[in-house]
């Protein structure tokens, strides 16, 4: 049998069933790989007390310092807790800003859709475009390469580079932020651009503007609204790795959750966790209304 | 002409809120940038000069390679040796952990999304004046929504750490755990969102024959909501090699552990070479999850 | 200030997407302010001979003239000058959503600037140019949409954006694909009156592709008949016969036959 006929032949499985098989194949052979007992997912005897202290923390979230061995000169918690998400909220805002623009920038350099139009075009004009498209595709393609690497390291793996290469500094927080997040920004505008229906883009085109006009007022504008949703979402994912950046010793939210957390002042820690909590809760109600307004269909 | 325009003008619809919420956003960036939270200038210094230099120059220089013994066939060796052994087992248990989490997070947002999705969780399933309920419906799906946003609120990173605390650190549950709790929650957010937003006169059809919920959802809402469910599915799973690899930071075998353990040493060489393992992987996951939902895409 | 309305002439045009042909030689002659409508079954080509007129669609063979140029081999900024002065209204109309309509309305004179003073318009229109606007949108009836954003309002009223666009651009010719797809009958009526009104008023050479056949026969002067991909007639409107209409309409099966 030729494989024209074997893929013709109707298959028992639909493409999800298959889909879902393999996953599942995957994971019982993942978990074996694991080596994972059932019995382990439960806390043990210590892990129970540890477990029983960490829940009780969370119905009294500490107002003062639990423990005794405070220093003399250091400030109220809240005061401490309101710095701290004061700082982890800087470091995300001033690292995604820096995002933005490299996402904006590669975003617009990996969109194919300003450049490469689809009109039946005579075979002159196409021959005569024919080495600048050759260009513009070269950079394409070297830019989505750097999107992609810049995206698959993750932003603490990015920070422990920069920690290594510049030390603490908060602005090495913030470029450890900005990298990842510029990819990801970079990747989703560019798809956004690439998928944004084509019939504005042909009818200006058809009245003789300009590649840049048309990118102008024929796509950027269209695809603007989802491009500011996404953006604010990714603030949001921005707050959270700002916070955890702090388990490296920048002054964020996550640098006194763990100081809490070894100490074993589980009240503490839940304060912590509750402002994060709060912050990122208002952050998410704030942008699910930003989206209804901007994304209209 | 003109007083009209400005009449027109004046009365032009427009948003405060989104108004608003730009000058806000520009005016909180730029104060970030002037009040000099962010040392920005400091990058600058000759003491930050001097250490990146050093960094690129000689710490990140694989160790044979470094000083007048240029070993490259020792070099060759030293990468071998770390790529094959600890970073080949890490790399396996990296991809392990994502894996079964994703699998658990998809078990997890299965059983969640139903009950937070207000066309099914109530009193009478998929008919037209669904969406309220009785008080008790209304409140299970308060809750379990509140649950998956207080889930994917706290980051995994810290959710595993905490996990670490209470389960102990020989083994990989506290990030499987972790991962598979923060991505179930994820995913049933949108997967209760896909079950909304199902054509309700399939469904009805089954209501009218008599179906109970459990049959709806087994016949209708789980086949139907599925095609799009799954493409955010794999689209997670990417987002979970990513962060298995960081979450062995904290103390579980994966790629992290070995990070971490090269970081204390100051190994900046094998520090570097298994994070770029890491993206090699991490790639690998991109580009089997694309062609996953490619391939769902192209066919049914 | 109106530009001067432009002829076509169309000589032994075949256009071909890959192996199957949309027109097979056509021979069409336009006078400047003739208003002319294509007509026919769906896939008959119609959109594929509007397209030909502003150069979106080029030839396989055969010539497209323009005031008496080729419009297949021009270097790319000759091409913009003249499709400058060409409107277009498509069927999807191509206008932005989230633009206001005095933004969509400007759009319309894009080709006749440079890269940079085409963004200006976008960011800030001048008192100048948005009263232009205003009267164009007054004459279409919606002079109080001026700054409403497009995907608030209804089908008809994009319609009339569209076409004010067009009318913005000062363009000789005007070119509508379909123009009435989209609308009631009442509203197509009404909307094909003012197309034709407007061209009559400007000199406009005008060029619709209609489906609708009745209404074209009562409004428009000169109708063409495509069939798949064949001009089967090109006639005045009162010389259109019933016969010419069946033989445009009739089922593909008996088409085989001859």
């Amino acid at each position: 049998m030729s494989a024209e006929t074997l893929a013709a032949r109707p298959s028992p499985l639909s493409r999800r069933g298959r889909l879902l098989l393999g996953l599942l194949l995957a994971a019982a052979a993942a978990w074996a790989t694991l080596g994972l007992a059932p019995s382990d997912a439960l806390p043990g005897e210590a892990g129970r007390g540890i477990l029983r202290l960490f829940l009780e923390g969370a119905l009294s979230p500490a107002l003062t310092y639990e423990g005794s061995d405070v220093p003399a000169d250091a400030p109220p918690l809240l005061a401490r807790v309101a710095g701290a998400l004061w700082r982890t909220v800087v470091f995300a805002v001033a690292g995604l800003s820096l995002s933005l623009v490299i996402g904006v920038v590669l975003g617009f350099l990996g969109a194919r859709s300003w450049w490469e139009d689809d009109e039946r075009e005579c075979a002159v004009r196409a021959r005569a475009r024919a080495p600048v498209r050759r260009v513009l595709a070269a950079v394409h393609l070297s830019v989505r390469v750097t999107i992609a690497l810049m995206r698959s390291v993750h932003e603490l793996l990015w920070a422990v580079l920069l920690l290594a290469a510049l030390g603490l500094t908060s602005f090495s927080a913030v470029i450890a932020i900005a990298i990842p997040y510029g990819g990801t920004l970079a990747k989703v505008f560019s798809e956004m651009l690439d998928e944004c229906p084509r019939d504005t883009v042909r009818s200006l085109r058809a009245i003789g503007a300009r590649g840049v006009s048309v990118f102008a007022w024929g796509l950027l504008p269209r695809a603007m609204g989802d491009m500011s949703a996404y953006a604010f979402y990714r603030f949001e994912c921005a707050v959270r790795s700002s916070a955890i950046l702090g388990f490296f010793g920048y002054p964020t939210i996550g640098y006194y959750l763990r100081l809490s957390a070894e100490n074993v002042h589980y009240r503490e820690v839940w304060t912590y966790l509750y402002a994060l909590l709060a912050l990122v809760g208002l952050l998410e109600l704030w942008s699910s209304r930003l989206r209804r307004r901007v994304v209209m269909r | 002409m003109s007083e009209r325009l400005r009449r027109l003008h004046r009365a032009r619809p427009r948003s405060r809120f989104v108004r608003a919420s730009a000058a806000v956003g520009g005016l909180c960036t730029a104060y970030v940038w002037c009040s000099g939270a962010v040392e920005a200038g400091d990058f600058l210094s000759a003491r930050r000069r001097e250490n990146l230099v050093r960094f690129l120059t000689e710490d990140s220089v694989p160790f044979p390679l470094r000083g007048e013994g240029f070993d490259l066939a020792g070099a060759w060796s030293w990468a071998g040796e770390v790529l094959g052994g600890r970073g080949l087992q890490a790399a396996v248990a990296t991809v392990a952990i994502a894996t079964v989490a994703i699998a658990l997070a998809g078990v997890l947002s299965g059983c969640l999304a139903p009950l937070a999705a207000a066309t099914v969780a109530t009193e009478r399933p998929v008919e037209p004046a669904a969406g309220g309920g009785r008080p008790a419906w209304r409140a299970l799906r308060l809750i379990v929504r509140a649950g998956m946003i207080v889930m994917r609120s706290i980051p995994e990173y810290v959710l595993a750490f905490l996990l670490l605390a209470v389960l102990g650190p020989n083994h990989a549950w506290p990030a499987v755990l972790a991962l598979a709790l923060h991505n179930g929650a994820i995913l049933g957010r949108l997967g209760a969102e896909a079950v909304e937003n199902l054509e309700p006169g399939p469904l009805r059809s089954l209501r009218g024959l008599g179906a109970s919920r459990r049959s709806i959802l087994a016949a209708g809402v789980f086949p139907l909501a599925l095609g799009n469910y799954l493409l955010y599915f794999f689209y997670r799973f990417e987002t979970c090699v990513r962060e298995a690899t960081v979450l062995g930071m904290l103390g579980v075998v994966s790629l992290g552990f070995y990070i971490q353990d090269a970081r204390a040493k100051l190994y900046y060489d094998e520090m570097l070479l298994l994070i770029g393992l890491g993206s090699v992987i991490v790639l690998a996951a991109d580009w089997v999850s694309s062609r996953a939902r490619r391939y769902l895409r192209s066919g049914v | 200030m109106s530009s001067p309305a432009t002829g076509f002439c169309l000589r032994g045009v075949c256009v071909e997407y890959g192996a199957s042909a949309a027109l097979r030689e056509v021979d069409l002659e336009i006078e400047p302010g003739e208003v002319v409508a294509f007509v026919g079954p769906s896939g008959a080509g119609k959109s594929t001979a509007l397209g030909l007129c502003n150069g979106m669609v080029c030839p396989t063979s055969g010539t497209v003239r323009l005031d008496g140029e080729d419009l297949c081999g021009l270097p790319a900024a000759r091409l913009r000058a003249l499709r400058s002065r060409i409107g277009l209204i498509p069927q999807e109309l191509g206008l932005v959503g989230n633009l206001r309509v005095s933004q969509n309305v400007l759009a319309g004179r894009l080709g006749r600037r440079g890269a940079l003073a085409g963004l200006r318009p976008l960011i800030h229109a001048r008192r100048g140019e948005l009263t232009e606007v205003l009267e164009i949108l007054d004459r279409l009836g919606i002079g109080e949409k001026l700054f409403h954003r497009v995907d608030t309002l209804s089908g008809g009223e994009r319609q009339r954006v569209a076409i004010a666009r067009a009318l913005y651009q000062e363009a000789g010719v005007l070119l509508a694909d379909e123009p009435l797809s989209a609308l009631d009958p009442a509203r197509a009526r009404e909307t094909l009156t003012l197309l034709l009104a407007v061209a009559r008023e400007e000199g406009l050479t005008l060029i619709l592709s209609l489906h609708d056949i009745d209404l074209a026969r009562e409004l428009v002067g000169r109708l063409v008949g495509l069939r798949a991909g064949r001009v089967v007639f090109d006639r005045r409107r009162e010389d259109v016969t019933d016969d010419d209409l069946r033989h445009l309409y009739q089922l593909e099966g008996d088409e085989r036959v001859g």
